[in-house]
């Protein structure tokens, strides 16, 4: 990869998987309520919408994890940037400053993209509207 | 370690020394921008304020120690809890850690000389002040808001509270929003903008990610508040409908937009005290913090899930189940964040050399709450469950474990921790420690019983209870133990105040890990006599680093003394970018708040045009502000 | 300055150009936006959060209702809003413009250019007000959540745009009056992202206003 990489690069790798958790979380919300309101004006596909935002948040998940674990790669002891990355994440930056966001994008990525798999598996086993 | 002064440095100090010297008297301390004055100005402002909540705590539990009490009537009562709440979250908690650590803190840890923004931050206070005296002349007038800190509709619509009650503390919550929203934007433009050269996101004390998350929370979350209240306001004022299910309206609408901002505003509440804990364990177990950047990214990570989870305060009202799954995963997944920074605080003071002086033992009985008040917190998660114990003192004792016990707790433990660096003096440590048994205890015994009272079915909110309900004995017990409580208060507060002038002096007892340590005690008006240098996360553990200060000292490089200079630093690696004129002393921070006083005490009364003319003036005394360029001062 | 490994740690001062304001040469050593730019992106960040939790209101009423508009209030007209609002848009250029001029040391060409945008930007409110008038002869928000919502959300993006028109005023008359200094170079620059930033948020108005008419 190019060395040092865009802060685009870098920053879809940190926030890539959370904010595709967000649109998946807004959008599905705005959906129910859509369909499950009072006014009743409104007959969506409410299960396929889910399914597929679920889907496109997670490939841009896992994007992000990807590009991560690239930019981790990269900058762990064993990697190119190895005489510069400094153990305990404290090195000289930009390398040392990459080597502490991947490491923090892979376990953010994972997490969010955990929450978009529990709700596009379960919101489309429950029963459209039904009251809790 | 202070910077060590040669003669030739002592040149350069003397310089800054006569740049930075504040102007005398009432006057320095009403226009001042310094953050530590502000700092302190916040401090004491919150304490009187931490100790009205605390009388009306107490009146709470005394109108409860029995069945069929009649300390209070059930107007009183509601106007008491509801006070209690709002005083204790807008006007206590949030202000004493971003408004009083934060302010202190934050450009010390930093290597700065002062915010990004100093006048904006002495504006933050003014507001701050006049807001908190909005709303507590309410209370004085017998109209203190009375339906709960939260609020609902249509309790809170003209029809079924016609007086204006409700109107302080819709107005007055705006009010204060105002000034929170300027605090944050200094907090993030500070923490990303004004660190020392070489501290890149990397190096950055964990304190810092800790109010870094809790500015972008408060940034956030404000405007559903400020959104939720002015809709309240126009339907009772001017008539409007947005929660009025006659003419279309929907009361949900409210409890939407209020959790919106409410369940970020407990991780608002929380977080500074993450990082105040986070900066006492490696300190008093001489050691690092264990999974750095795990604990780094939990901080902000919580901050950000918290915008996911508002509905778990709703579960009970009848949304479609494929509606609430949503805030249910987030708020199972919400766990994780908060027990990494858990398993990494025990991890270190397990691994580490624990000295228990006073600052460590209350991050101990914090860990202790907050694992009680998360435990709790993950059953509460479970939408059946929930709908249960929903309006309980179940309720009641969750949140009082996690806001009380996980909240409060650092900020009690972080007083003790930068007494010294403030005063220049040692708090008495025997009486520290009694002080924190005293309120372990007394957090013990009042709170733990809710969750038993609240299981058998007391509700929250009632202004006593029946006697053969078989709830007295453990009011009694919670009633008994919120005095014990407010004794162990009383006494931390004797203890500071007589050692404030009694202390042993002292520079640099506990040999802290951040910059804030690097100073003198307390730190002179410029902070640094030359502006550190960073390269790595534990700024006062490398000792090179600070020897490489005193030498550049001598040679005056990073001194900055030609005028009030401090450096602005790039985002992420934190390179030198330029010198900035910061502003010394300025009267519209008091101004432009008192004007905004005057503006909303008029929306109270509903002079409309009145108000419109304050507001109009306010703009003035802002454009007049920005006539004044820092250079200028 | 240099840190201890060796880095070098520009101080940033090196001699300003002949014939370039010392503002502008700032500007262009710099690495990193300026804090009143920040500050300016974070408060506009809280603006349009608030706008999105209005827009937000807006929706969960009309999917709460059995009919929106509701009490037989006729949807809006497509073609007048629509203009005025590709009017504001088109301003969106003369601030640019003076932007990049005050950044080329061009203080008059950029005085002129804001002035130009205040000018379209003040007929536009006028005319949006006009509108606004007009709505309220018919009906109020006295009358129903959908007015009420409807005239909180429009009021409030008016205000915005007064707010930016107030702006543009203070900066003409700054600009005059005290020169380019580093203070209003970057008072320029954070005038046009409030620029870019409100007339986005009116275009998302203008779409919310018009669903019921789609």
């Amino acid at each position: 990869m190019s060395w040092p990489p865009s802060n685009l690069v870098v920053w879809f790798g940190v926030l890539g998987g959370p904010v595709a958790w967000a649109v998946q979380f807004v959008a599905n919300l705005y959906f129910t309520f859509a369909q499950c309101g009072r006014g009743g004006r409104w007959q969506l596909p409410l299960h396929p919408w889910n399914i597929g935002l679920s889907v496109g948040a997670l490939a841009i998940g896992l994007a992000a994890i990807a590009v991560c674990l690239r930019l981790y790669r990269h900058t762990s002891e064993m990697g190119p940037m190895a005489a510069i990355v400094r153990r305990g994440f404290g090195g000289q930056p930009p390398a040392g400053r990459i080597h502490f966001l991947a490491v923090v994008g892979l376990t953010v990525n994972f997490l969010a993209l955990t929450i978009v798999v529990m709700t596009g598996i379960g919101a489309p086993l429950l029963v459209f509207c039904q009251q809790s | 370690m202070a910077t060590v002064v040669t003669p030739r440095g002592e040149e350069y100090v003397e310089r800054l020394e006569r740049v930075w010297k504040p102007r005398p008297g009432l006057v320095g301390w009403l226009t001042t921008t310094d953050h530590k004055r502000i700092g302190i100005l916040y401090f004491f402002t919150t304490l009187l304020f931490f100790g009205a909540g605390g009388v009306e705590a107490l009146l709470i539990r005394t109108q409860l120690i029995g069945p069929n009490g009649h300390v209070l009537s059930p107007q009183a009562f509601d106007e008491v809890f509801t006070m209690h709440g709002i005083t204790m979250i807008f006007l206590f908690v949030i202000p004493m850690t971003t408004g009083a650590f934060g302010n202190y803190l934050l450009p010390l840890m930093i290597g700065a000389r002062d915010m990004a923004f100093p006048r904006m931050n002495a504006v933050s206070y003014w507001i701050f002040l006049g807001s908190g005296i909005f709303m507590y002349v309410g209370m004085v007038t017998g109209h203190a808001p009375n339906a709960g800190w939260f609020d609902y509709v249509p309790l809170a619509s003209k029809t079924y509270s016609p007086s204006s009650n409700i109107d302080f503390y819709g107005w007055g919550l705006i009010f204060n929003g105002i000034s929170s929203t300027a605090a944050s934007v200094n907090f993030i433009v500070t923490i990303f903008k004004m660190r020392a050269p070489g501290m890149s996101l990397n190096r950055m004390p964990l304190f810092c990610y800790a109010f870094l998350a809790a500015a972008f929370s408060l940034l956030f979350a404000l405007p559903a508040l400020s959104c939720a209240t002015l809709f309240l306001e126009l339907d009772r004022q001017l008539g409007f409908h947005f929660y009025d299910t006659a003419h279309g309206g929907n009361p949900l609408l409210w409890q939407n937009l209020f959790w919106i901002f409410g369940h970020p505003e407990v991780y608002i509440i929380i977080l500074p005290a993450f990082g105040i804990a986070t900066s006492i364990i490696p300190t008093f177990t001489h050691r690092r913090m264990v999974f750095f950047p795990l604990v780094a990214l939990s901080e902000v990570l919580v901050a950000f899930l918290g915008f996911g989870v508002w509905a778990h305060h709703m579960f009970a009202v009848g949304f479609a189940t494929i509606t609430t799954i949503y805030f249910a995963a987030v708020s199972l997944i919400i766990v994780i964040p908060s027990a990494i920074q858990l398993f990494a605080w025990i991890a270190t003071i397990l691994t580490g050399k624990p000295d228990f002086k006073t600052p460590l033992l209350f991050i101990v009985g914090f860990i202790v709450w907050f694992i009680m008040g998360g435990l709790s917190g993950i059953t509460l998660a479970a939408i059946p469950f929930d709908q249960q114990v929903t309006d309980s003192y179940y309720v009641v004792a969750h949140f009082h474990m996690v806001i009380f016990g996980a909240a409060v707790y650092p900020i009690l433990g972080g007083m003790h921790y930068w007494f010294p660096k403030v005063t220049g003096r040692m708090y008495n440590e025997a009486v520290g420690k009694l002080s924190f048994w005293l309120t372990f205890l007394g957090t013990l015994l009042t709170f733990f019983p809710m969750h038993i009272v609240g299981l058998v079915g007391m509700p929250r909110r009632n202004y006593t209870y029946p006697a053969n309900m078989g709830w007295t004995g453990l009011n009694f017990t919670e009633t008994i133990g919120a005095y014990i409580l407010a004794s162990g208060l009383v006494l931390i507060v004797l203890n500071l105040f007589i050692s404030r002038f009694r202390g042993e002096p002292s520079q640099d007892p506990f040999h802290g890990d951040t910059l804030e340590w690097a100073t003198t005690s307390p730190p002179p008006h410029y902070n640094f006599a030359v502006i550190p240098t960073v390269t790595t996360p534990y700024n006062m553990y490398d000792e090179k680093d600070r020897e490489h200060d005193n030498v550049r000292l001598d040679r005056g490089e990073g001194v900055l003394a030609t005028g009030h200079e401090t450096p602005a630093t790039t985002a992420q690696d934190g390179a030198l970018d330029e010198v900035l004129e910061m502003p010394s002393y300025s009267w519209w921070p008091p101004i432009v708040g008192l004007l905004l006083a005057c503006f909303f005490a008029m929306l109270l009364v509903a002079h409309w045009w009145i108000a419109a003319g304050f507001f109009v003036l306010g703009l003035l005394a802002l454009f007049a502000w920005h006539n004044q360029e820092p250079s200028d001062t | 300055m240099t840190g201890t490994s060796g880095e070098p740690v520009p101080l940033g001062r090196a001699a300003v150009p002949p014939g370039v304001p010392p503002s502008v040469h700032r500007a262009r050593q710099r690495q990193a936006a300026p804090n009143g730019i920040w500050g300016m992106v974070l408060f506009l960040c809280a603006e349009i959060t608030l706008f999105g939790t209005i827009i937000g209101s807006y929706y969960y009423l009309d999917f709460n209702s059995v009919h929106w508009p509701q009490a037989g209030i006729a949807p809006e007209p497509v073609a007048q809003p629509s203009l005025a609002t590709a009017w504001l848009v088109v301003t969106l250029l003369p601030i640019w413009w003076a932007n990049r001029q005050a950044h080329r040391g061009r203080r008059e060409s950029a005085i002129e250019w804001i002035l130009f945008a205040l000018a379209v930007q003040a007929g536009y409110l006028a005319f949006q007000i006009h509108l606004y008038i007009n709505d309220f002869h018919h009906f109020q928000p006295q009358h129903s959540a959908y007015g009420s919502i409807y005239y909180t959300l429009m009021t409030l993006d008016h205000a915005h745009v007064a707010f930016g028109l107030a702006l543009d005023l203070v900066l003409i008359v700054r600009l005059a009056t005290k020169g380019l200094s580093n203070y209003w170079l970057i008072g320029v620059r954070g005038l046009a992202i409030y620029w870019y930033v409100v007339v986005a948020i009116t275009v998302i108005v203008l779409f919310v206003q018009l669903t019921p008419s789609l």
